[in-house]
């Protein structure tokens, strides 16, 4: 062995050597390495391989032990570890404890199954949480993001127009950047087959304001959303791959979007899918038109605070402008107390999932928390099984520390097991969550990571500490003496640990009940849901999106002549019954609002006008969609210049309560200087807000009076499948590079819309099953244990000639108190729980009595089942059998 | 030497280590440096094992830090190439508590061999 790899090994044993203590390290590691140096020497004599397999072992195992010595003088215990919690007594307890669960293959299975099942669940619905919920938003200092609305009381918010973004971009002081924002959708054309993508439309400092990078050329630069200016756009990484190929090659190219140029000046790095919630493939240059009135209100300005400005200082600064702008424009906007007001982005992005995804966690807590509780059933009825060989141990001089060191390895083990299983049971439990579940804002940003494991082996650790007091309480409670005297023919007989396991079923029970009534409480409202009337009949409907490109389709007569003849072509293609266009489309996608004054009943000044979902329909929407025309007339093609709308039955009564709003007039959208619109039918309700809303009014106002250029093509077929692809082809025929996008059924419109609903009350639903069951086979176990441990007492009633039925009774009432118990507490829980879930329900209270009565009878019913199975065990002992064996 | 169990019992309240007591027995004979007991340990258990080299130490440091064993002052082996290491000595103590856990695991043994018979 050469000197200088004599010289190699030194070093690195004294590097690892200096992980000892310092006491340790004077004492010992000069002579450590002398020894290790000969000992390396000697094996080197044999074969170098042996030298470099035991230098590499001692290094490990030095290092490791090093750490142990480490800890152990951290804590302050002795020096000598032989008796200490060091790495090796550790090691050796787990070796010990691995050995023993072996033995034990039933209970060893049924624990870490339990375990696993639990830890999986939670850590995958933690993942969703954190990833959605919890982390701050990806970008540099997010705290001082802020979304800017108007806001006119507490719960009511909209967007901004472009005379407020103006207002606010020249005279704010709070802010360091603030950029418009608009979302929609965009058609690619001139790449192959025209695509219709999701399109954010951004202002020039967007990009400075988050702080997001380009992974290839820049952001925007300031004057570029200048209305002279060229127009340009930064595309996702995906994008640039599709079209061109890499990032760095798109740079400079020209996309075309909605039929203008567009130059790609930047390339989003490949992990950001979305900024602000908003999935975009493409992010072109916002420029704004010159307003001519107030409204109409259709940005989401996000804004940086400057260091040090807080959100309520900045909404002074807004207020203040606010005040400035009112009486500029105070004709068409007649709204005194509206306010531009900041919110913190994070609170805009996620609000509106972040109570059911704290609900769902917290269920999944529930569930954890019931498996803690059979896993520690499980760990007591082992336990009183092995009362002999406990104090075997004591009776050989093993301390109670070392007892309880033992017990507890033994537990954090079965945890550990239970947690990596765990860990990756949350890996493919969270691809299902995500894949199975609705479109939620920064799904994108979800995934297991370090922070994850973390939470993954806190749970792991704590869940092993909480189960492994059940046995350690019962070793400290059983008496070696009486232990040693019962010899291990049976388990022992306190009654101290017997209330513990029924203590840990009546919790069992009392966390299974807001669990269940939670579950079915939603499962109620998504069937009420699923029975609410849309308003129209959607068999046989099918819809998409087409948008006419501003390019060539300047104004409103090209749009309007466009559709006036693409309605004609589409009615006439083979198996189709009628063609309309809509701006919106039920159930929960009205796209626009409008605010209007009714002639007859003015607001009072100053206060905020009425607002109601406002859609531009052609003259066959009504009939295509089959809602019933109630009274006046329906749209006509004649409606082309005297303002005119058809409004739903909810507004007429809510405006007109008990009278004939036809004939009616309006100013609307605050154009005072417009001609008044005027009524001129009534239709049916048709849910534009959501099937769950309650508001039901709705005005239809003809096309060709507000010609969109994104519009909702709606076909209704004979009879069978909409032929969408004749559509689709007859579209092309008209303007090739018009493309159709959202293509789908009407009936899959209304599935969608409660995707979110369905997806909670499923995963709440399933959870409360595990929840249930996992309750359900404590009570049979505990019963089962009781019945083996009382074989003698049972044996003796049945001997002095007791009835089977009795025994049978005995066994039953003792399970049905304990699930009682347990059902009286969750019930109290439940009441005080299930009201948290009040915000997602529909047409059920959060107390409603029918669902805990039938929550209450269920779990009974299920607690009477999981006793049968020991009850009838009870009446098969043999009195003759048991009383000889005794 | 009489056995000292009253010691032994002070310092011990469970069974000794099986790879304390190796380094007690071989320091018996003479005293010893850390590579010669290693060797009598592993002549010791027949098929030529030894513990790790930093559990060992951790052995005999808690020995020594018993009173079991001590360093020879001024004594360095010189039998080894390069540095020299420290040469350590069975103190009374150490004879002791190696008869006494000898005893204990006679005892043992006794009783395990008695046990069979009781179960019949």
């Amino acid at each position: 062995m050469s000197e200088r790899f004599v010289a190699v090994l030194r070093r690195l044993f004294r590097t690892v050597g200096s992980l000892y203590p310092p006491d340790y390290r004077n004492r010992f590691l000069a002579d450590m390495e002398v020894t290790f140096v000969a000992e390396c020497r000697a094996r080197a004599a044999v074969s170098r391989r042996a030298c470099a397999s035991y230098a590499a072992w001692t290094l490990v195992s030095t290092a490791w032990t090093a750490c142990g010595q480490r800890l152990a003088a951290w804590r302050g215990s002795p020096r000598s570890v032989e008796r200490g919690w060091s790495g090796r007594a550790l090691f050796r307890e787990a070796r010990y404890a691995l050995r023993s669960l072996r033995m034990a293959p039933g209970f060893t299975a049924a624990a870490t199954v339990t375990m696993a099942l639990s830890i999986g669940v939670t850590t995958a619905v933690f993942t969703i949480v954190d990833g959605v919920v919890l982390r701050p938003l990806p970008y540099p200092e997010s705290d001082r993001l802020v979304r800017l609305f108007q806001r006119n009381s507490p719960t009511n918010r909209w967007t901004l127009s472009v005379v407020d973004f103006q207002a606010v971009a020249a005279q704010q002081q709070s802010f360091e950047h603030v950029a418009a924002f608009r979302s929609g959708e965009a058609t690619i054309t001139g790449r192959g087959d025209p695509a219709r993508v999701p399109a954010g439309w951004v202002g020039a400092e967007w990009f400075m304001t988050l702080g997001v990078p380009t992974e290839a050329g820049r952001g925007f630069l300031a004057g570029e959303d200048d209305p002279a200016a060229g127009l340009v756009v930064v595309i996702s990484h995906a994008t640039a791959e599709r079209y061109f190929g890499s990032a760095d090659a798109s740079l400079g190219e020209s996309l075309t979007l909605d039929g203008a140029p567009h130059t790609i000046v930047g390339v989003l790095p490949r992990e950001v899918r979305s900024m602000v919630g908003w999935r975009a493939e493409v992010w072109p240059i916002l420029k704004l038109p010159t307003p001519t009135r107030r409204g109409p209100f259709f940005l989401r300005p996000v804004a940086r605070l400057r260091a040090g400005v807080s959100v309520e200082a900045a909404a002074e600064d807004l207020a203040r402008i606010s005040a400035r702008i009112y009486p500029l424009w105070a004709d068409g906007f007649r709204d005194s107390t509206a306010r531009l007001t900041p919110v913190p982005l994070k609170e805009v992005v996620v609000g509106d999932v972040q109570l059911a995804l704290y609900l769902l966690l917290g269920a999944v807590g529930f569930v954890l928390l019931i498996a803690v509780a059979n896993v520690a059933n499980l760990q007591l009825a082992r336990a009183s099984g092995r009362d002999h060989e406990v104090a075997v141990r004591t009776a050989l001089g093993a301390r109670r520390g070392r007892i309880a060191r033992q017990l507890l390895v033994e537990s954090l083990l079965l945890s550990a097991i239970g947690g990596v299983l765990g860990v990756a049971l949350a890996h493919a439990t969270l691809t299902v969550l995500l894949r199975l579940g609705p479109d939620l804002p920064r799904l994108d940003e979800v995934g297991l990571d370090l922070r994850v494991l973390g939470f993954a082996a806190v749970l792991t650790l704590g869940s092993g500490l909480i189960f492994g007091c059940a046995p350690l309480a019962h070793a400290f409670r059983t008496d070696p003496a009486d232990a040693l005297r019962r010899g291990g023919r049976g388990a022992g007989r306190g009654v101290g640990g017997s209330r513990a396991r029924a203590a840990l079923v009546v919790a069992e029970f009392a966390l299974a009940v807001p669990l269940l009534a939670g579950a079915v409480l939603l499962m109620t409202s998504l069937a009420l849901l699923q029975r609410v009337d849309p308003g129209f009949d959607p068999t046989g409907i099918a819809t998409g999106q087409v948008s006419l490109p501003g390019r060539v389709y300047q104004d409103n007569n090209a749009r309007i002549q466009f559709w006036d003849r693409a309605l004609v072509v589409l009615g006439d293609i083979p198996g189709v019954e009628r063609v309309a266009i809509s701006s919106g489309l039920p159930p929960d996608a009205p796209r626009a609002f409008n605010n209007f004054d009714l002639l007859d009943r003015p607001v009072p000044e100053g206060t905020a006008e009425p607002v109601s979902p406002w859609l531009a329909v052609s003259p066959d929407f009504f009939q295509t969609m089959g809602i019933p025309l109630l009274a006046g007339r329906a749209l006509e093609a004649s409606d082309t210049s005297a303002p005119v709308v058809v409004v739903s039955q909810g507004w007429a009564n809510r405006f007109y309560p008990g009278e004939n709003p036809v004939g009616r007039r309006m100013i609307s959208g605050g154009c005072t200087s417009c001609a008044p619109t005027t009524v001129v039918g009534v239709v049916g309700d048709v849910a534009y807000e959501g099937l769950e809303a309650q508001a039901s009014d709705a005005v239809y106002t003809p096309y060709a009076q507000w010609p969109w250029a994104s519009v909702q093509l709606i076909v209704r077929s004979r009879g069978g499948a909409v032929p969408m692809e004749g559509v689709r082809r007859a579209l092309g025929t008209l303007d090739p590079s018009l493309a159709l996008s959202e293509v789908g059924t009407m009936e899959e419109r209304l599935r969608a819309s409660l995707a979110k609903p369905r997806y909670w009350s499923l995963l709440l639903g399933a959870f409360a099953t595990v929840g249930v069951v996992l309750a359900a086979v404590g009570i049979y176990g505990v019963l089962s244990n009781a019945v083996v441990r009382q074989r003698r007492d049972i044996g003796i009633r049945l001997a002095l000639g007791a009835a089977r039925g009795s025994v049978v009774r005995m066994v039953v009432t003792r399970g049905m108190t304990q699930a009682g118990i347990g059902l009286a507490l969750g019930l109290a829980g439940a009441l005080v729980l299930t009201r948290w879930l009040e915000g997602l329900l529909f047409g059920v209270s959060a107390t409603d009595p029918v669902t805990f009565g039938g929550v209450a009878l269920g779990l009974l019913i299920v607690a009477l089942a999981a006793c049968y199975g020991p009850a009838r065990g009870a009446t098969r002992v043999d009195p003759v059998r048991v009383l000889s064996a005794e | 030497m009489e056995l000292n169990i009253s010691h032994y019992e002070k310092n011990t309240t469970d069974a000794m280590n099986l790879s304390t007591y190796q380094v007690l027995v071989a320091l018996g004979a003479r005293d010893r440096n850390a590579v010669d007991i290693l060797a009598a340990i592993r002549e010791q258990s027949g098929a030529g094992r030894a513990p790790s080299l930093a559990s060992f130490y951790r052995h005999l440091g808690g020995a020594v830090d018993h009173g079991w064993v001590q360093v020879v002052p001024g004594e360095e082996a010189t039998g080894n190439p390069g540095r020299p290491g420290q040469v350590y000595r069975l103190t009374p103590a150490g004879r002791a508590g190696a008869r006494a856990e000898a005893l204990r695991l006679r005892e043992l043994a006794a009783l395990a061999d008695a046990e069979p018979r009781r179960a019949r």
